[in-house]
């Protein structure tokens, strides 16, 4: 068990800026820095003629780099070894790791709470005015200092993590692609032809397949189910209709393409008996006609009985062949088509109950829709485990991390086999 | 009197409807070809004898008229001598063939396959009537119909059948565009030996052999083999051959990763200049039980569920030192699927023999959504692709199908002409091209899925079968990250039994 080192941060790092003068004709690379240590962020280049400042700082690789305005935000980050020639403003001072502390270990640290805390203590000013860190505060801060060897396994075990992180991330924005696709495949060509991807779509145009397979019939939301909106109770009388209730309320930020067990707020009995709002069984299925081309389109199906604002339409009292769960497949695959009926019709992006009635789709019997459903649901369901599992995965990172810095967990000395694999 | 190709083949079309009704589209080609054959030879036949009549005369003897035919077909079982039988008539033509192959031990055995003539159940006898009737309309002498004519024909019918039999064509079809690539980039010369060990209906083979005559090479010397494990398909590839006028070919039917029948005299299998093929994709059980002594398994066994490596090692086995290349269609999954078959992929890289990856565009198969790639092996690599592999995404050039896609002849050409330059000669469109050093592969964890070296066409339009293939190597890939994180978090001392996995 060796004992850490406490220094100071001037004991091990140094403040090594290198201005640069701005020349009217060059281009300059600029970065800023994301806050709680999630690393730079890569600006468009600017021209040397169109900024006012005189110099400008050169970030070099492996240097330690802050803002000094949202240093209490956590805006801190070592850059990356392979980085290129960028700049940034002199608000953003960068330092040279020296022979004792690893580069690699100090962005480890930038991930930290504790690192975040530090700058936020040195950042508290007078007035509500927050101050900016200053250089020579941010070389006071204390930190404990592992040997160069034992640093080195810390950053490769919570590397090889970071790598998990990164391929489980991938993995899920493969499996939500793929269960696009098959979503459009199976709605173009049904679930007993062979799969084809008949149906196009990209960001401009959305072309169902003119062809339907045998037995299907092209139906509207219109002529299959009832379409209401809702309503929210005075915000005013806060208290009154909201504080305390029971009656689940769903906007469109709950919509979330699954099916909602519960919402972000409840309103009262009162709240529901003096306002428009109405009660919807549960299977009603929900889209949102509000809140611009990220909002608009969004769907979901309730789990259990609830009432919604007025910029959801709620699709109920469907007809007996339509399965609800198959009506939500329908508008998911047909989301590309709000983005040409809200800007084609007016200035806002909104669309109306009459465009959701309008809404055409494909319609097999009800056996096939059960069909498709139940693959389409189990696809889902591996894409959302991924999405768990990524979030499980961050928050091992974080304790894992906290684990090795505070030496609950001594990686041995055994460990640098793996280390020499490596390199 | 010739016909020209085009009423050569919609009579041969119509010859194939007479069937429709009764008979399954999937079985024409069981019926239509031996039919199609004993009416060639039959009609050559007669052609002969009257050559040697001409000659000789009333002198002609068994023993002068024999040196005039290619094929001895015994008196009554000319076509005309049984198609006028009015009573059995499935089952005389059934005699016929038997006594046709007997009496040609050496060169017909076998041909004409097993289908059913006797029984009415599968094809009553009006059906092979209106077939006998459909061909009484074409002679098929070479005074009529020349070789050529007849083997396109009979690949138009190929073609025609495999469209009809949805994904079961998949068994003996691969797309002519697929095949005319596979031979463009391996360029057999003549004299050499071409072997396919999954044969189908023989349609690498041919391509081969028209590739040569069509760049005015001769053909003839070409020596062709083949293996295949479905007899009417075996016997269809036999009839193929002879009709594209092969001399020296041999077509073995049975399974080539159980018993593969072709074999040097050590009791290794014989090795060949150009292996080819389009192997089923992703047998099961395929006999891995016996695979652990195999000699073929040069890598490693591959899972017992999936037998894509037992053929891809059973053609990099098959490969003549120095000369020897391999082509070889297989679905996308052999570029990253881990366990024993990562091990395999790592040996071969290893062994630098690995020249190029091709990826096709999607739904080019009938027997697949996934899309397929090109593996091409080489025994000698050229000095510059050393320790380096081809990659080439040909996977956007092609014209979308109501079923299947297809590639044109640019297409195919443009992706050859890749492959022999190794750039993107057609520049914008074209096929997307890189050599990959070694290091580079190694790097990826011997990971080959195309997507990671060069920028793949796809994009938004990907479809689902790429969608999947995607998904699939990502959580391969997390699958391996995983491994990798477990090892490490287990030696810094990690408690790791809540996963199962024991810290050392």
């Amino acid at each position: 068990m060796s004992e850490w080192e406490n220094v100071r941060l001037d004991e091990v790092i140094a403040l090594d800026v290198e201005a640069v003068p701005v020349t009217a004709t060059a281009s300059y690379d600029i970065v800023g820095v994301l806050n709680r240590g999630r690393g730079l962020l890569f600006r468009e280049p600017i021209a040397g003629d169109e900024t006012s400042y005189k110099t400008l700082n050169r970030i070099r690789p492996n240097q330690i780099v802050y803002s000094r305005l949202k240093a209490f935000e956590g805006a801190i980050t070592v850059a990356p070894s392979d980085l290129g020639e960028v700049y940034a403003s002199q608000e953003f001072p960068t330092f040279t790791c020296g022979e004792r502390m690893l580069p690699a270990y100090f962005r480890l640290l930038t991930t930290t709470t504790r690192m975040w805390e530090q700058l936020q203590a040195l950042s508290t000013g007078m007035g509500g005015r927050r101050e900016r860190v200053k250089p020579a505060d941010f070389l006071t801060i204390g930190v404990a200092l592992p040997s160069l060897s034992e640093q080195c396994r810390i950053v490769d075990v919570v590397a090889a993590v970071d790598v998990q992180i990164e391929s489980v991330r991938c993995e899920h924005e493969c499996a939500t692609e793929a269960v696009r696709r098959a979503r459009l495949s199976l709605l173009s060509v049904g679930a007993r032809g062979e799969w084809q991807s008949e149906m196009t779509d990209s960001h401009t145009s959305l072309t169902w397949t003119e062809r339907l397979p045998a037995g299907w019939r092209r139906e509207t939301i219109g002529a299959v189910s009832v379409v209401r909106s809702g309503a929210t109770p005075r915000r005013s009388e806060q208290a009154r209709y909201f504080d305390g209730g029971s009656i689940p309320w769903v906007k469109t930020g709950d919509l979330n393409e699954r099916v909602i067990g519960e919402t972000d707020e409840c309103i009262t009995e009162v709240g529901f008996a003096e306002s428009s709002v109405r009660l919807l069984p549960a299977d009603t299925v929900l889209v949102a006609m509000y809140g611009g081309f990220g909002q608009i389109g969004r769907t979901a199906r309730l789990a259990i009985p609830s009432t919604t604002n007025q910029a959801v339409s709620a699709l109920t009292a469907l007809r007996a062949d339509v399965i609800p769960a198959y009506l939500h497949q329908a508008l998911k695959a047909g989301r590309p088509k709000w983005r040409l009926v809200a800007a084609s019709s007016r200035k806002d992006p909104n669309i109306s109950k009459r465009d959701v009635e309008n809404f055409d789709f494909p319609l097999p019997d009800p056996t096939e829709q059960r069909e498709i459903v139940d693959i389409l649901e189990g696809m889902e369901s591996a894409a959302d485990m991924l999405a768990g599992e990524l979030q499980r995965l961050n928050a091992f990172r974080s304790a894992l991390l906290a684990s090795l810095l505070n030496q609950e967990i001594e990686i041995p000395e055994s460990y640098d086999a793996l280390l020499e694999g490596v390199s | 009197m010739t016909i020209t190709q085009h009423e050569l083949e919609s009579r041969l079309w119509d010859a194939a409807n007479a069937l429709r009704g009764p008979v399954d589209p999937a079985d024409f080609k069981t019926y239509v070809f031996p039919m199609l054959f004993w009416k060639w030879i039959s009609d050559t036949w007669v052609h002969e004898h009257d050559a040697a009549f001409d000659k000789y005369g009333d002198d002609l003897d068994d023993e002068i008229e024999a040196e005039f035919h290619r094929f001895e077909l015994p008196e009554g079982t000319l076509w005309s001598e049984v198609t006028g039988k009015v009573t059995n008539l499935g089952a005389e033509i059934a005699k016929t063939f038997q006594r046709i192959e007997m009496a040609n031990p050496r060169s017909l055995a076998g041909v004409f396959g097993d289908a059913s003539w006797g029984n009415q159940e599968r094809i009553p006898e009006s059906a092979l009537l209106g077939l006998i009737r459909a061909f009484n309309k074409i002679t098929l002498d070479p005074t009529t119909v020349s070789h050529d004519l007849l083997g396109a024909g009979y690949e138009y019918l190929l073609k025609n059948f495999a469209d009809e039999s949805g994904k079961k064509a998949g068994e003996f079809f691969t797309p002519r565009e697929v095949v005319n690539l596979l031979v463009g980039i391996l360029q057999p010369q003549p004299g050499e030996s071409v072997y396919d060990p999954s044969c189908g209906s023989g349609g690498m083979l041919v391509a081969t052999i028209n590739q040569l005559r069509e760049s005015g090479k001769d053909h003839r010397t070409l020596r062709a083999y083949g293996q295949e494990i479905n007899l009417t398909t075996a016997s269809i590839a036999r009839m193929n051959l002879f009709l594209h006028e092969i001399e020296d070919f041999d077509i073995k039917r049975g399974d080539t990763l159980r018993a593969p029948a072709f074999k040097a005299p050590s009791g290794a299998v014989r090795q060949f200049d150009v292996v080819i093929a389009n192997p089923p994709f992703s047998l099961v059980n395929w006999g891995a039980d016996r695979w652990s002594s195999d000699p073929r398994a040069i890598c490693g066994v591959p899972p017992a569920q999936n037998g894509d490596y037992a053929f891809v090692q059973h053609m990099v086995s098959s490969m003549k030192p120095g000369s020897g290349r391999v082509g070889v269609v297989m679905p996308r999954g052999v570029l990253f699927r881990g366990g024993a078959e990562a091990k395999i992929r790592r040996g071969l890289i290893g062994k630098d023999v690995l020249e190029a990856v091709v990826g096709l565009p999607p739904k080019l198969f009938y027997s697949t959504e996934i899309p397929a790639c090109l593996l091409i092996f080489r025994d000698q690599k050229p000095a510059e692709r050393k320790d380096h592999v081809l990659f080439i995404d040909g996977s956007a050039r092609f014209i979308k199908g109501k079923k299947q896609n297809l590639m044109s002849e640019d297409d195919v050409r443009a992706v050859i002409k890749a492959y022999q330059t190794g750039s993107d000669s057609a520049g914008e469109g074209g096929a997307n091209v890189r050599l990959v050093p070694l290091e580079e592969i190694e790097q990826n964890d011997f990971d080959l899925n195309i997507g990671r070296y060069i920028r793949v066409a796809a994009g938004e339009t990907a479809d689902l079968g790429t969608a999947l293939v995607e998904y699939a190597d990502a959580r391969q890939h997390r699958i391996d990250t995983e491994a990798a994180m477990f090892e490490r978090l287990a030696a810094a001392g990690v408690d790791l039994s809540v996963f199962g996995v024991s810290s050392e």
